[in-house]
């Protein structure tokens, strides 16, 4: 037994190894038709495999929070190099369908000078939607609608303040606060991942 | 006659020591939502309360804050809100914001639009505030 004790310390940073991320779970187990910022249709989970994805969840009537959400997403963008940026890929979805069509996400994106090359904005049917914040435990609530006075419908989402980090192969490893997210550490899970 | 109208100068003058820093809007398309944000200081010795906004740019401007409950995160509007003398207030992200709906025309980076805030004992208070995307 002695003669296998010098193996000890070699196991422990073998399993060591796996535990840099608190999550491991398969996001990709359902095929979905969602819509990005130039109303192409894409096929989830297809499209996020084969780069690391940060996915970032808003809607786009949030005039607070979800604009921090997307600017720390950009402020990760900015500290990637040229070659570690290609493999990544940045994904802001909408939990508001119903009124962030692709043509609303595409203003969206070009009012916050986001570079397209590197991200792509989702929607879709409600129910497909629905089942994409579920494989995320996203939690996006209406609160009660009102009418401005130009007849169009107002109302707020209570929802969950997310970023997620999925890495190549669909598994998503790590949720981040989206609104208040430290992007060295999302730069640095990142780095782990590449 | 003209004591009086001295007597209502230094009045004004006191209750109108409200000012506004650091205003500054988010960026966004005509007919999308968006915030003001700024820090208010209140150099009176007596509290003011800020009851009102208005602009140009949106029929719907309203004070509101931001609110956490456990990873949730939601907004509601908020009638008033008192400074206390040789306080300040400040509207940041993730805070207080001024609420501006379904902006009539476009905040674009780098332009400057107004604001009026309505203070009890100040009155109406005019503010320009710079569209950029992050303070």
């Amino acid at each position: 037994m002695k003669k296998y004790l010098f193996l000890i310390p070699g196991i422990l940073l073998i399993s060591g190894c796996g535990n840099h991320f608190n999550l491991n779970e398969n996001v990709t187990d359902k095929n979905l038709t969602l819509i990005n910022q130039d109303s192409t249709k894409v096929i989830y989970p297809e499209i996020i495999k084969n780069k690391i994805a940060v996915i970032g969840f808003l809607y786009t009537h949030c005039p607070d929070i979800c604009p921090l959400t997307t600017h720390n997403m950009q402020l990760v963008e900015e500290k990637l190099s040229k070659d570690e940026l290609n493999k990544v890929k940045f994904y802001l979805i909408s939990f508001d369908p119903e009124r962030d069509t692709p043509s609303i996400l595409k203003q969206y994106a070009e009012v916050r000078n986001i570079n397209m090359t590197h991200w792509e904005l989702l929607t879709g049917n409600k129910n497909t939607i629905d089942t994409l914040l579920n494989e995320f435990n996203v939690k996006a609530i209406h609160d009660d609608t009102v009418y401005n006075k130009q007849g169009q419908p107002e109302y707020f989402i209570i929802h969950t303040d997310r970023i997620s980090l999925v890495d190549e192969d669909g598994i998503l490893r790590k949720n981040y606060k989206g609104s208040t997210a430290n992007p060295e550490e999302l730069v640095n899970d990142i780095k782990y991942l590449e | 006659m003209k004591y009086l109208f001295l007597f209502f100068l230094i009045f004004y003058q006191g209750g109108n020591n409200i000012e506004v820093r650091s205003a500054w809007i988010r960026p966004a398309p005509a007919t999308f939502n968006t915030a003001f944000y700024c820090t208010i200081i209140n150099n009176n010795d007596t509290a003011d309360t800020l009851y009102k906004a208005a602009s140009g740019i949106s029929d719907d401007v309203q004070i509101h804050e931001t609110y956490m409950k456990n990873d949730m995160v939601g907004m509601r509007p908020v009638k008033f809100l008192v400074i206390a003398p040789h306080d300040s207030l400040i509207f940041k992200p993730g805070s207080y914001h001024i609420m501006m709906m379904n902006l009539k025309e476009t905040a674009s980076e780098n332009t400057i639009k107004e604001i009026s805030l309505y203070f009890k004992r100040a009155g109406e208070l005019k503010v320009k505030a710079a569209v950029k995307s992050q303070h």
